[in-house]
């Protein structure tokens, strides 16, 4: 028993945790060595002394709390954080354990114990400072930060530990809204964005590497989706298994509008710049117009590609330029420099297939900040199309006015032959029908005077005289137009035309029809046809020196063919028809021209001419 | 009696013609008109014996009187009375069914001549006019009629025939020593002319026409030429 007071005894003596033993009345009893000297005092020092002289006043009523909760309770413990002075005026902060021992006889009295907890206190404050500094910036900072307890089961909804306030000005839910559900945050994903983020994710799992993951949120109130940039990086424990995610969220929405309307500004300028139907360019102020830089539309424009103009150097614009234009292009790019205006050209180029291409070009010299010339800018554009539109209208211009002068020319000649038709016909009249009537007169006041006899003799002259009459006036009414034309037809008209031609001409006709001589065409064709056969043969006899000619003509379906041809002197249809003073081979022209016709004439000086119309037929009669 | 029309758009005219006619004791004028398409319904009204109509008529010319009236079924016969001494003019009345043509410069005995010997049955045609040289006329007019084949100009001639023998295209240039392209052409020009498709076309108009040359033996070429139409 002594043995084991003793054990006792020295167990509590040397144990480094601080034991007293306090009477009713609040005295302390005993106090081990270790207690006292974590008060600052030597042992023994305290014995007697009361117990709440060494508490610090705000925390008195604390003491007696705990000594009233074991006096009611006496089976319980009771733990309380109190302040205790030492020697040297400090306060240390104790934990104290308090229990009610008063019905054991052996100690009969309340045994404390505590220990002296100052440092952890200390610690625990500085790290709540800590914390409070880093909760303070995490609050105000304008990113969302975030910690998710990682679970390998279900890698995408971890235990929410922690979420930044901020996440409600951004996407409007609470912090512990994500706490609450960690399923949440995913189901806001943008869905077009959910595969990335899952990738992401999963690198950052597989990989153990942090990740930035672009996706959009939805908003809480707005359903709007905002961009954000979220980075995170996994935790690790010493074993090395991931055990949280820690990540930084900030909203980069206004950041995605810059850039996307950034890119759309370059998107237009480059498809401008690539529809524009031309190029840009950025050269020296050389012969050459050594390129420094030079748009997509060279290559359309050119046929050359960037990189020969460029990269490998095998072209330079000045070498394309048509040779007629270089040094004009030289000149004028000089001069404007000079007055430090822009230029403004229109010149041509050959492409790559030898092509001659029009462009027109504007460009100015760029000048250091000491004026001293840098390069040339400029812009060049394709305007062939309006070049050869310009050369067309020209020529059509042209070939306009030359109609209408030729239009003047046959209009004139029409009046001309209108005067000289009926010049004749009043000749014809006069002289020929006149002398007849005035012959026929002078017979029948000669027969008022005359005996019976001569009477009867003269009524025969003057018959004589009427028949010729008549006959002179059929012929006029032939020539002026053949009323078998109209009556019989082509054919026999031509016949007809043929044996008074040969008569007058001593030009033998070879004359030969196929599938005309039944039909009927229309006024037009008949007398169309009519009349440039008349004019044919009218050259012929006039130019041509030959015995005889051959008149062809045929229809089919489609047309009605006529060809004329004679082995005589032939001519030059160009020339002719150039300057034809007769209006002959232009009033057969013309003639094919208004039925729609087509008219070829081969000739040529010495190897006799061969004449071919072909009429259109849609408008035939039977 | 014998009942006569007159169709001529000149009063005074018809008035001359009425003496002269009316001269005849057995000869009645029953009607005049001045105008084509009168002169046809007077005539189908009246039904004369003899029709004596100028060719110059307004609305309906002579010519087209007589067919009118000779598809009529009548007897009436129609003497046509002309300025014009034409063939051509003589054998398109006689074609359209009249039996005499007087000319108005002749003789006023001509007219009844020709009245006379439409009642016996007779054709008539005033001097200087005569029927053999109304069929020398026609004979004339038939040798310039001729089929389309004969319209081909000796070179369409030639290619015609070396294609029906069946050469190609570049056999018949090397021959002719003219360019493919030329004859080409050339072929071209007589299918169309011949309004032939293709060579089977061809074909059957030479043998239709018995234009086939007796050549050797048949083309083995023609095949060839077949495909490539």
């Amino acid at each position: 028993m002594r043995t084991n007071e003793e054990f006792y005894q020295a167990l509590i003596e040397n144990v480094s945790d601080c034991i007293c033993v306090i009477n009713v009345d609040r005295t302390i009893r005993y106090m081990n060595p270790f207690a006292e000297s974590m008060l600052g005092y030597k042992p023994r020092q305290l014995i007697g002394k009361f117990i709440i002289d060494f508490v610090h006043p705000d925390d008195l009523q604390k003491v007696t709390n705990t000594f009233n909760k074991v006096m009611q309770d006496k089976s319980s413990v009771q733990t309380e954080e109190i302040r205790m002075k030492h020697t040297d005026g400090s306060w240390r902060i104790v934990e104290w354990i308090c229990k009610n021992l008063l019905n054991t006889p052996a100690v009969a009295g309340f045994i404390c114990n505590y220990r002296d907890i100052t440092e952890c206190k200390q610690i625990e404050m500085q790290l709540q400072k800590i914390e409070e500094t880093y909760r303070m910036i995490i609050q105000n900072v304008n990113e969302i930060v975030y910690a998710v307890k990682f679970i390998e089961e279900n890698p995408f909804e971890g235990i929410v530990q922690m979420v930044g306030d901020q996440v409600k000005n951004i996407i409007g839910y609470e912090s512990n809204e994500f706490m609450e559900d960690p399923g949440l945050w995913l189901r806001l994903i943008h869905p077009d964005d959910l595969p990335v983020v899952v990738e992401d994710t999963q690198k950052l799992i597989e990989h153990r590497e942090k990740v930035t993951r672009r996706y959009r949120i939805r908003h809480k109130n707005t359903g709007q989706y905002c961009w954000i940039e979220d980075k995170v990086v996994p935790k690790f424990d010493d074993t090395g298994k991931l055990v949280n995610i820690v990540g930084v969220a900030r909203d980069i929405t206004e950041r995605i509008h810059a850039e996307r309307a950034h890119s759309e500004y370059e998107r237009m300028l480059s498809t401008l710049l690539s529809n524009l139907p031309g190029y840009s360019y950025r050269c020296k102020n050389d012969k050459d117009w050594t390129l420094e830089f030079i748009s997509d539309g060279a290559f359309t424009l050119t046929g050359y590609t960037i990189d020969e103009y460029l990269v490998h150097r095998t072209v330079t614009c000045g070498e394309k330029t048509h040779p007629y234009d270089r040094d004009r292009i030289w000149n004028e790019v000089q001069e404007a420099l000079e007055k430090r205006e822009p230029f403004e050209l229109v010149y041509r180029i050959i492409t790559r297939s030898g092509d001659e291409k029009w462009v027109w070009e504007r460009g100015r010299g760029i000048y250091s900040s000491k004026g001293e010339l840098l390069y040339l800018e400029g812009l060049v554009t394709d305007i062939t199309e309006r070049i050869h539109a310009e050369r067309d209208r020209e020529r059509l211009f042209n070939e306009l006015n030359s109609k209408h002068e030729q239009l003047q020319a046959l209009s004139r000649r029409l009046v001309e032959i209108q005067e000289a038709e009926r010049f004749h016909i009043a000749r014809e009249l006069h002289d020929e029908i006149g002398a007849l009537l005035t012959g026929l007169k002078l017979k029948i006041e000669s027969s008022k005077r005359s005996a019976i006899d001569a009477y009867t003799a003269n009524l025969s002259e003057m018959e004589t005289l009427v028949n010729e009459l008549m006959g002179r006036v059929r012929e006029i009414s032939l020539d002026l137009r053949p009323p078998m034309l109209d009556d019989i037809g082509l054919v026999h008209t031509l016949m007809w035309h043929f044996d008074r031609y040969t008569n007058q001409t001593n030009i033998r006709v070879h004359f030969k029809q196929s599938e005309v001589e039944r039909k009927r065409f229309t006024m037009e064709v008949e007398t169309a046809i009519y009349r440039i056969i008349q004019e044919a043969l009218t050259n012929v006899a006039r130019h041509a020196d030959v015995s005889e000619v051959t008149v062809l003509l045929w229809s089919d379906q489609q047309t009605l063919n006529l060809e004329i041809e004679d082995k005589g002197k032939g001519f030059n249809p160009e020339e002719v028809l150039a300057s034809d003073k007769t209006f002959g081979l232009i009033g057969i022209r013309e003639r094919v021209a208004l039925l729609g016709g087509r008219l070829m004439i081969n000739s040529s000086p010495g190897a006799g001419t061969y004449l071919k119309v072909e009429i259109p037929m849609d408008n035939s009669r039977e | 009696m014998i009942s006569i029309v007159l169709a001529d758009d000149h009063h005074i005219v018809r008035q001359g013609l009425r003496v002269l006619l009316e001269g005849e004791p057995d000869f009645s004028v029953v009607g005049e008109a001045a105008d084509g398409l009168a002169t046809v319904s007077l005539v189908e009204r009246l039904r004369p014996d003899i029709l004596i109509v100028d060719i110059m008529m307004p609305n309906l010319n002579g010519l087209e009187i007589t067919r009118k009236i000779s598809e009529l079924p009548m007897q009436t016969r129609v003497i046509i009375l002309s300025m014009y001494n034409n063939e051509s003019y003589v054998l398109e009345a006689l074609r359209n069914g009249a039996v005499g043509y007087v000319l108005k410069c002749s003789d006023g005995a001509h007219l009844l001549n020709a009245v006379r010997a439409a009642m016996a049955g007779q054709r008539y045609l005033s001097p200087p006019l005569s029927i053999d040289a109304i069929i020398a006329y026609e004979q004339r007019a038939k040798k310039a009629s001729v089929n389309t084949y004969e319209t081909l100009s000796n070179r369409e001639h030639e290619v015609f025939h070396l294609v029906l023998e069946g050469h190609t295209n570049s056999e018949i240039a090397n021959r002719l020593f003219i360019s493919p392209r030329t004859v080409e052409i050339h072929r071209a020009n007589f299918m169309r002319k011949l309004n032939l498709r293709n060579y089977p076309d061809l074909l059957r108009y030479a043998l239709e026409r018995g234009i086939l040359p007796p050549t050797k033996d048949q083309p083995e070429k023609s095949k060839k030429e077949e495909i490539e139409e």
